[in-house]
């Protein structure tokens, strides 16, 4: 299993993990910050570090929408580049806090797996092929993986239906297409892989009951 | 488990130690403990035909059935 030796295999996955851990720690913390302050003062100068993008629909008739796109100026300014894609930044503190919300919570998520992960393999360097507190592990990264997808789901369509009511495109309400939003945004690698992994967990279940059952056989 | 192995009950009656029946059949002295203490979930044939053979008994000699409730991980 190991081929150069103990731990030959785990420590440099370890080792990235890790770093991975500290890497997103300090991210959440800077994120922490920028939140925080924008939530105090949405008109900050940071905002220009915040923004939420999304595409739109333009009404028949309508080339150069760039001049043409309103919203509501009491909660976003937007920019729009010529493809119709909106950049939005706050005005209001609601369209930092459900972002914010998003963001942290996906990332808590990513940390959650992370560290489930770095737990896993802490565990496989202790020797045993399929130790039973690694299926928990697993468990909860595929879990974690699967929630995350939600909560993306959940905020982005929340957050379309916020754009959807407060922008205007030559005077007609924005269409943001669903079928291109599901085409673009729908998290299906996410949740395929946070299945695989749930999946995995039970078949490293499996493989610790006949560990358990080949360990109890004379 | 119901199935109670009466290892030790042989070992008193044939006057042997369960260090010397391991080395007999064969088998690690751990693996015999786990037998003797009823805590094995399935043995070998091979391990009973050589318990067998050194104890002189049969296999209903060796194991008893004794009723009792299912075990909780349903094995």
């Amino acid at each position: 299993m190991r081929l150069f030796g103990p731990g030959s295999i785990s420590t440099p996955a370890r080792v990235i993990l890790e770093v991975l851990l500290v890497l997103i720690c300090l991210y959440l913390v800077l994120e922490g910050v920028l939140f925080a302050t924008l939530l105090v003062d949405p008109l900050h100068p940071m905002r220009k570090y915040f923004q939420v993008t999304a595409f739109a629909a333009v009404p028949p008739g309508v080339w150069q929408p760039d001049n043409l796109v309103r919203v509501d100026p009491r909660s976003a300014t937007v920019q729009v580049d010529p493809w119709v894609y909106l950049t939005y930044r706050p005005v209001s503190r609601l369209f930092v806090l459900v972002p914010a919300i998003a963001n942290l919570s996906g990332w808590a998520c990513v940390l959650l797996v992370i560290a489930n992960l770095r737990r896993a393999f802490v565990n496989i360097s202790a020797g045993t092929p399929f130790p039973r507190a690694n299926i928990r592990c697993i468990r909860i990264a595929g879990w974690a993986i699967l929630g995350f997808s939600a909560v993306e789901l959940l905020i982005s369509a929340g957050m379309f239906a916020y754009m959807r009511a407060t922008t205007t495109i030559a005077g007609q309400p924005a269409g943001f297409p669903l079928g291109l939003w599901l085409a673009i945004d729908f998290p299906l690698g996410t949740i395929a892989s946070g299945l695989a992994v749930v999946v995995l967990a039970e078949i490293l279940k499996a493989g610790a009951d006949l560990q358990d059952d080949q360990a109890l056989t004379v | 488990m119901a199935i109670v192995v009466n290892l030790d009950l042989l070992l008193v009656k044939r006057k042997m130690k369960l260090t010397e029946l391991a080395g007999r059949v064969d088998i690690t002295l751990a693996n015999m403990s786990v037998l003797k203490q009823n805590k094995a979930r399935a043995i070998r044939f091979s391990t009973l035909d050589a318990l067998c053979r050194e104890l002189g008994c049969q296999p209903g000699d060796l194991l008893e059935y004794q009723p009792g409730p299912p075990p909780a991980d349903g094995v």
